[in-house]
């Protein structure tokens, strides 16, 4: 399991939703909307939808705070009520819900895989600021938007081997600063 | 291999799934070693990874305050508008905008009317034409427009961000040409001996006063120089930097280089002598002075 950075106990999240203290629940939110954020999108595929449920999660929360009881770890509460509700939301609109969303569902124990590929995912994001910003842009058109080294070479008006010398470099990178961390 | 070589090698296949010559080395590679395979497996995790980021990223400061909107006090339950009401609340508005703009363009100027326009500031200024093209213009440079997409450029410098109208054309005129387009982007320099007219993108048709016309596109520009037109050979986009914050330069002597990011940086910038006849392709935008140094360095070290 990789580690929190953040750790709030159950009982500590409890006592502050059932008393509406802001502090806490800003914490909280603070604390884990993004890793949410993340596993949303990668539920719903919709960045928009993903972002709107996770605010809904936390204005229930926080409206709810009193009659709910976060037991054992808050990530994994958190993780698995964002989980149906993205699972709900898929329904409701008759979307497609995907293989590893209802393996999910059927074998809770692979929510410790899933944790760590989010934390991962969410490190990664990180370290992305520290590309310089034209690798970072060929990286993420290569990853995020999908386009192939020839595309994007000619998208950017530059040649092959500088798109994949410029892919090599970012690796390069995110893997120098992302081994340290790990275990 | 030493570590770095074989970090290479690994990318290298990675980004490349399509080459089979690349993919049946990897495979021999890492049945080499349990070694190999690890370092395979991690990099290719990263790679697998990145796939799924979102192409925004999430902004918790944002979110935060949108929360905290919705809890501050007691919690309220925001009811939701029903159909006509929440059509309503976009149309008046709307209505009561559209009927003031009528208004006051029926009062402002006649549809050919002439509007002058010159431009201040110190690096440049911006002008938001009647139809929404806009207009990034260096200090002095002089023009006048009318509401039919006609802009009269008398001289300096203007870049042009023109809006799609499939059915109007825009045209600017000059005193010894006219370039008419229909919705793209294009740079005009104007002096009193040449004018230049470089494209980012899309098509421009670039025309001598009594008749000769040439079609550029992307990253072409076409010169007016004493009566003759011509191409010129080259990519010119980097000519569009000034406004549009794009430095795009392909296979460009090292030299010119930068010349231009001089000048765009108010800086002087000099590089070794044996590299300035030294051709390199590179991009930037909206980078800092010092990040276009490193890359530089590293194009010019390759």
């Amino acid at each position: 399991m990789l580690q929190d950075g953040f750790n709030i106990s159950a009982e500590q999240a409890n006592e502050g939703l059932r008393n509406h203290n802001v502090d806490v629940f800003r914490q909280i939110y603070l604390a884990y909307s993004e890793e949410l954020f993340l596993l949303a999108s990668r539920w719903v595929k919709d960045e928009h939808l993903a972002k709107d449920l996770v605010h809904n999660l936390f204005v229930h929360l926080w409206e709810k705070g009193g009659s709910l009881t976060i037991t054992g770890n808050v990530r994994h509460y958190l993780f698995r009520a964002i989980t149906n509700r993205c699972l709900n939301e898929l329904k409701r609109r008759s979307r497609f819900v995907s293989e590893d969303l209802l393996q999910w569902q059927a074998d809770p124990s692979s929510l410790n895989e899933i944790s760590d590929y989010i934390l991962l995912q969410k490190e990664l994001i990180n370290h992305l600021q520290g590309l310089a910003p034209r690798c970072r842009e060929i990286f993420m058109m290569s990853r995020v938007q999908g386009l192939d080294p020839s595309e994007i070479a000619s998208k950017l008006g530059i040649t092959l081997n500088t798109v994949y010398f410029q892919l090599a470099v970012a690796l390069k990178y995110l893997r120098t600063h992302m081994k340290g961390k790990k275990g | 291999m030493s570590n770095d070589d074989i970090q290479e090698f690994v990318i290298d296949c990675i980004t490349d799934p399509e080459n089979r010559d690349k993919q049946a080395a990897l495979d021999k590679w890492l049945q080499e070693s349990e070694e190999n395979r690890v370092l395979y497996a991690e990099i290719k995790r990263i790679w697998d990874i990145a796939e799924t980021v979102p192409s925004t990223p999430f902004n918790k400061t944002e979110g935060w305050d949108l929360l905290s909107q919705h809890i501050t006090g007691t919690p309220v339950k925001v009811r939701k508008m029903s159909g006509w009401w929440r059509a309503a609340a976009v149309l008046v508005p709307l209505c009561i905008v559209a009927a003031a703009w009528w208004q006051y363009s029926g009062r402002e100027h006649k549809e050919s009317e002439w509007m002058n326009f010159v431009a201040q500031g110190a690096e440049k200024d911006s002008l938001l034409l009647p139809d929404g093209s806009k207009v990034y213009a260096k200090p002095g440079t002089i023009l006048a427009y009318n509401k039919q997409r006609v802009v009269k450029l008398e001289k300096g410098e203007a870049f042009f961000k023109v809006v799609q109208d499939e059915k109007t054309r825009f045209v600017v005129q000059m005193k010894t040409a006219e370039v008419t387009v229909l919705g793209t982007s294009f740079n005009i320099t104007v002096d009193s001996t040449l004018t230049d007219v470089a494209v980012w993108d899309g098509k421009v048709s670039m025309a001598r006063k009594d008749g000769e016309t040439i079609v550029l596109k992307e990253g072409e520009m076409g010169r007016l120089d004493k009566g003759s037109l011509n191409k010129m050979t080259g990519n010119y986009a980097y000519r569009c930097g000034w406004a549009n914050g794009y430095l795009i330069f392909e296979n460009e002597e090292a030299g010119v280089v930068a010349a231009i990011l001089s000048k765009y940086y108010h800086v002087n910038f000099t590089i070794a002598d044996s590299l300035v006849k030294k051709r390199i392709t590179v991009r930037f935008r909206n980078m800092s002075f010092e990040e276009v140094q490193t890359v530089l360095a590293e194009v010019l070290d390759k």
